[in-house]
């Protein structure tokens, strides 16, 4: 393993927030089967008293699980250096076979700590905690996630070998190699930007019902998730290319580093934030008819709806206004 | 109505030190009376008092105030209740040393958001009632105890609460300044205030503001009545 600072402080954290979260999913089974807010027994009593607490750590937890997406991908894209034939994180997280897999794992446990972030804001606005079972609930679904992305992360930093040869970017995505990387590269540009910008209007249309009239909460949850994975095929299709002004050169991951101004982090954070607030709009709704929410759930979903909005818009805004002002026309290769 | 449901408080659980202050007590207090715990010392007066004002939370049972159920609230709507409902006076007045009367009288306010010369107004106004008009901006420490008590009592009462609790008011007073607050008290229960008082003071519990006495043992209500 590398003693690298970064590497050190996602195993620890991850090793961390494994734990608490393992924990707090144990001590949610306890309460998804004992839970009972009449009682006054002392063991409701208990659970109440430490719920409180377990939730605050587990919260502050996961908060650094968000942002530790990013120092995974930073990391592996400040020790591509170390590896043969590596040009940015493409190249480091090719270099064994656990890189992509942490990647996804990373990129699904952002998601679900953002859904209990918001799940517990909204649980700590009602006075009868109104959301404690689906909060944890959902903490014991995330747990197996958290754990396996812990260990796979793990074993990815200890099987990094820099005497390896690996792939860089270039190969990767390219139009002319083998998967699902190269095929959305190799799709062809028009029609990635219809389905791109359909998918953004759509959602944006719903985002905006929904702001200003409080209905489709289900269609704007379900469009935000479904805009997420249409965005990154559109960097890797056509978007990238803009920011590259290179029609071959597809990589995802390029953008983060300082010759494109880092615009990548922006860029994904947006997309990321975008679509796990997109995501809560739809997660609370089935929650509005809770007596202790019914006056606090429909400003807390519009207040999701409007940064989601945002989130999405500045998205849309920065690429496009880099496809229109770029010298570089794609169309025509 | 503020009801106890069953209550009980077991300090240090599990450990060899475990203490129980109280054990399943069940009692209904009417609002706008006053009521006095009586008991001696280590009888569960205060641990009581600590519970129905949301100071602490029980280890069993449940608290009702005006039927809203208030121990299994969270911390922050438990700080509203608190704040709102309820005013305290200290055995030992626990005012802040090294500030005026004045300040330590506008401290529980201070969350609230009120303007502050609205507030400062209001509490110079609750220390006129106590003829202390002269004696806000004296620091605490060069109080009287009697005296330090009456800001103690103004400062309970900044946020206008609906019910006042005390604990052991009078153990630091001589006859004079004790039959001074129950006077005081008196005023407030002619307001239409609940008040809650622990003594086993023969003043207190003896007094003709007390509708109601609750007799506390050994962590247990032993018994309960109405005065005439």
């Amino acid at each position: 393993m590398m003693l690298h600072p970064s590497i050190l402080a996602l195993f620890c954290s991850s090793l961390l927030i494994s734990l608490m979260t393992l924990y707090a999913a144990c001590y949610g089974i306890l309460i998804l089967r004992r839970w009972d807010i009449t009682s006054g027994s002392e063991l409701q009593l208990a659970l109440e008293r430490r719920t409180y607490l377990i939730s605050t750590i587990v919260g502050y937890f996961l908060v650094f699980q968000l942002v530790s997406l990013f120092l995974f991908i930073q990391t592996a894209d400040s020790i591509c250096h170390l590896f043969v034939g590596a040009m940015c994180a493409v190249g480091t997280l090719t270099v064994n076979g656990f890189g992509y897999p942490t990647l996804l794992l990373k990129v699904i446990t952002f998601m679900l700590a953002g859904l209990w972030l918001i799940l517990n804001h909204t649980d700590n606005r009602g006075y009868d905690y109104p959301l404690i079972r689906a909060k944890y609930l959902l903490l014991i679904v995330a747990a197996p996630f958290v754990v396996a992305e812990s260990v796979l992360q793990a074993t990815f930093f200890l099987k990094l070998t820099p005497d390896i040869i690996t792939s860089c970017c270039g190969a990767l995505f390219s139009q002319t190699s083998r998967g699902i990387a190269s095929e959305i590269a190799a799709a062809p540009s028009i029609p990635m930007k219809i389905a791109f910008y359909g998918c953004i209007l759509v959602t944006g249309a719903a985002g905006a019902r929904f702001w200003l009239r409080g209905r489709g909460a289900y269609l704007f949850g379900t469009l935000s998730g479904v805009s997420f994975p249409v965005s990154i095929a559109a960097m890797v299709s056509f978007i990238s290319l803009y920011f590259y002004q290179m029609p071959s050169h597809h990589c995802p991951f390029c953008i983060l580093q300082q010759e494109y101004g880092y615009v990548g982090y922006p860029l994904y954070a947006l997309l990321l934030s975008g679509t796990v607030t997109g995501l809560g709009v739809g997660l609370l709704q089935p929650f509005r008819s809770k007596t202790s929410l019914k006056e606090v759930l429909p400003g807390v979903q519009r207040k999701l709806a409007a940064v989601s909005l945002l989130c999405l818009i500045i998205f849309t805004v920065i690429v496009t206004w880099r496809m229109v002002f770029t010298s570089f026309s794609l169309e025509g290769y | 109505m503020i009801s106890a449901r069953d209550i009980s408080k077991v300090f240090n659980a599990g450990r060899p030190s475990e203490f129980t202050a109280l054990n399943g007590v069940s009692l209904d207090l009417r609002l706008h009376e006053t009521t006095v715990l009586k008991g001696p010392s280590g009888s569960g007066k205060t641990t009581l008092l600590a519970l129905m004002g949301c100071m602490s939370r029980p280890s069993t049972g449940r608290i009702f105030l005006k039927d809203r159920e208030i121990t299994s609230l969270p911390e922050r709507f438990l700080t509203e209740v608190r704040r709102s409902t309820f005013g305290f006076v200290f055995q030992q007045f626990n005012l802040i040393k090294g500030i005026s009367a004045l300040e330590n009288v506008m401290a529980p306010a201070y969350p609230t958001g009120e303007k502050f010369s609205l507030l400062r107004a209001r509490a110079l106004a609750s220390l006129e009632m106590f003829n202390l008009g002269k004696r806000a901006d004296a620091k605490v420490e060069w109080l009287s105890g009697g005296e330090a008590q009456r800001v103690a009592i103004a400062r309970a009462l900044i946020n206008n609460p609906a019910v006042i609790i005390a604990d052991e008011p009078t153990a630091h007073l001589d006859t004079r300044l004790a039959h001074e607050f129950i006077g005081i008290m008196a005023q407030l229960k002619a307001r239409g205030t609940t008040i809650i008082l622990a003594s086993h003071d023969p003043i207190v519990y003896d007094s003709d503001l007390a509708d109601r006495v609750v007799e506390m043992r050994d962590g247990q209500v032993i018994g309960a009545g109405n005065r005439a």
